[in-house]
């Protein structure tokens, strides 16, 4: 050439084809003949005329069969060749030689495999913003933890995490995920976990967690371990879900089974009792009556016998109520607050003047409606404070709280006792369990009160129990809405 | 002077019933199951019989209907032993619609007394 380039390595080095084509748009290439466009021309340029290479009915070919009429230019069109085999980037300029008349000089350049790699590249992104969306949208708790990273921190969690949690995001990326652990929680779980990491083995297990506020749930966690593609350890997945619900309705059911069965045979049992207190009720009368003028010892032994009568029929109808803890559930449910200041008034007339309850019921709780009977509440309160004045030796101050949370309304009896000993903690509840003299008490308080709550789908607890006292919890939800059990 | 039928299966139960009334001056005859009850009731009138609801073999129900429909003029007081047995209630709650009055076992002579004046149109 006459400028004097070495124009085979320029050749060589060329990454385009450089063509020219007459007016009717036929081919004749001029370089790039020994370069990989070469190779693409041996490939996909078998034909030379440029409406053959590309469809005029390609709406994207316009351009280019516009400016072959107009003998005009184009710059860096995109264009799939006619067997859409190939993509080609396109320029061509339109030159007027008196030598060789009007022409086109023109480019090729082969982006198939660019066009392709930016198709899989926005396909990647695609997916990826999938699982990020389908991840945050999981009713599950998902947790990503990074295990190239000191103490395994926090790197990812989703929305029900968060939501289950009580935390913001903030609070926990970064941190060790043993901060939803406290003190209801079984350190034999943690351990559990703790040696699944150490063997990088995936493992499944329900814990008692806490929330950011401290309320306790039941959490079931499936942790494994996420390696690269070349064996490394890289994260832990973390999948959780709060099975609170389905544990107290288990446990609510289990109760209900056992009261259910106590309750046929106490129910059987009175029936038999009844019948032989009925004799035993009568006689006693009709043989005072016959006794000679002078007889007052003998008659106040019948007295005794009748008056004990009476107490064992009053007991024979405490076991009946427990029996029919089932029956108070209905009745109709009134506003909390007038529930108990009536229930304050009746307690007044019952407990010793020694004894003050204060009731301490929030704004929020006066116009709760409770899935409960007047009448059955009555019976849970009067036994929660006969036991508490009882643990106080019917000396001291009992204190009714209220705590609303969400569908949770908590009712609180608290003493100032010395605490119920840990050797009859898990017994309280069972009916004829007492540790009042016998005479003074059936054993049936807390079971019927018991009795009456889980009937209700509550819970009974004892909150808090020790030398400073003892706090009862009387848990009730309320119905969810159609709309609430929804969400 | 009122005579009593008194129906129950369990002897003490009868004793003290017909003590407690005989006492008071009413003449009583006990029976302890439906086929002596209903001799006693084809021999003797009885102003008031006071039944058992829930017995062996023939129950207090069956002994309310018989009466109702061949002794309609005879009062009839239902008692219960209570209790959770279902069939107990059943009987009871069925029983409250066509007798003249309900009693729970066990009661004193006094509590008797309150029920079986009024139902015989005596006074308190």
């Amino acid at each position: 050439m006459a400028d004097g380039l070495d124009i085979d390595a320029f050749e060589a080095n060329l990454s385009e084809l450089a063509w020219r084509c007459d007016i009717t748009g036929r081919l004749a290439f001029i370089a790039g003949v020994e370069t990989q466009a070469a190779a693409l021309r041996e490939r996909a340029l078998t034909t030379d005329r440029l409406d053959q290479l590309f469809s005029r009915d390609d709406p994207e070919a316009a351009p280019l069969f516009a400016a072959l009429a107009n003998k005009s230019a184009v710059r860096d069109l995109s264009l799939w060749s006619q067997d859409r085999r190939f993509r080609f980037r396109v320029s061509m300029t339109p030159f007027d030689r008196p030598d060789r008349g009007e022409h086109f000089l023109g480019t090729f350049s082969d982006i198939t495999d660019y066009v392709q790699q930016s198709h899989e590249l926005a396909e990647l992104l695609d997916q990826h913003d999938l699982l990020h969306r389908a991840v945050q949208a999981s009713p599950v708790s998902i947790t990503i933890a990074d295990a190239t990273a000191p103490d395994l921190p926090l790197t990812f969690v989703n929305a029900a995490f968060l939501q289950t949690s009580g935390y913001d995001q903030d609070d926990v990326i970064g941190r060790n995920c043993r901060f939803l652990q406290g003190p209801e929680t079984d350190p034999r779980a943690t351990e559990r976990i703790r040696r699944a990491v150490s063997r990088q083995a995936p493992i499944d297990v329900e814990l008692v967690n806490h929330k950011k506020s401290g309320e306790a749930f039941y959490n079931h966690l499936s942790l494994c371990p996420v390696f690269t593609a070349n064996g490394q350890l890289r994260a832990y997945l973390g999948v959780q879900r709060d099975t609170t619900r389905q544990r107290l309705a288990e446990r609510h059911e289990h109760n209900r089974e056992r009261l259910e069965a106590l309750g046929r045979l106490a129910g059987g049992v009175a029936h038999e009792f009844n019948n032989l207190l009925q004799p035993a009720l009568i006689f006693p009368d009709l043989i005072a009556d016959a006794l000679p003028a002078d007889a007052d010892a003998e008659r106040e032994y019948l007295a005794i016998i009748k008056d004990s009568m009476q107490t064992a029929r009053s007991i024979v109808l405490d076991i009946l109520t427990f029996a029919r803890g089932e029956e108070l559930k209905t009745g109709p449910q009134v506003p909390l607050g007038p529930a108990l200041v009536n229930i304050q008034r009746l307690l007044r007339g019952i407990m010793p003047p020694s004894i003050q309850i204060e009731n301490h019921l929030g704004p929020d709780c006066a116009d709760l409606s409770l899935p409960i009977a007047e009448e059955s509440l009555k019976k849970i309160m009067i036994n929660l404070c006969m036991n508490a004045a009882q643990a106080m030796n019917n000396v001291g101050t009992i204190t009714i709280r209220c705590d609303k949370q969400a569908h949770r309304t908590t009712i609180l009896v608290r003493d100032h006792g010395p605490g119920i000993p840990e050797e009859h903690r898990s017994r309280i509840f069972d009916p004829f369990f007492t540790t009042k003299p016998i005479g003074s008490g059936t054993g049936l308080g807390l079971a019927i009160v018991n009795s009456i709550v889980t009937t209700a789908g509550g819970t009974l607890d004892v909150l808090e129990t020790g030398p400073q006292g003892t706090t009862m919890a009387v848990n009730l939800w309320s119905e969810l809405t159609a709309d609430e059990e929804e969400t | 002077m009122n005579s009593v039928l008194v129906i129950d299966d369990l002897k003490a139960v009868r004793l003290s019933i017909e003590a407690a009334l005989n006492r008071l001056g009413y003449q009583v005859k006990t029976a302890e199951d439906f086929i002596s009850a209903q001799n006693l009731i084809n021999e003797t009138k009885f102003d008031l019989i006071i039944t058992d609801i829930l017995m062996p073999q023939v129950d207090g129900l069956t002994v309310v209907k018989w009466l109702r429909s061949n002794h309609p003029n005879i009062k009839i007081i239902a008692m219960s032993g209570g209790g959770s047995l279902a069939s107990a209630e059943e009987a009871l709650s069925y029983a409250i619609h066509v007798v003249d009055a309900t009693i729970r076992k066990p009661f004193d002579a006094d509590e008797l007394l309150a029920v079986v004046k009024p139902v015989l149109g005596e006074t308190v």
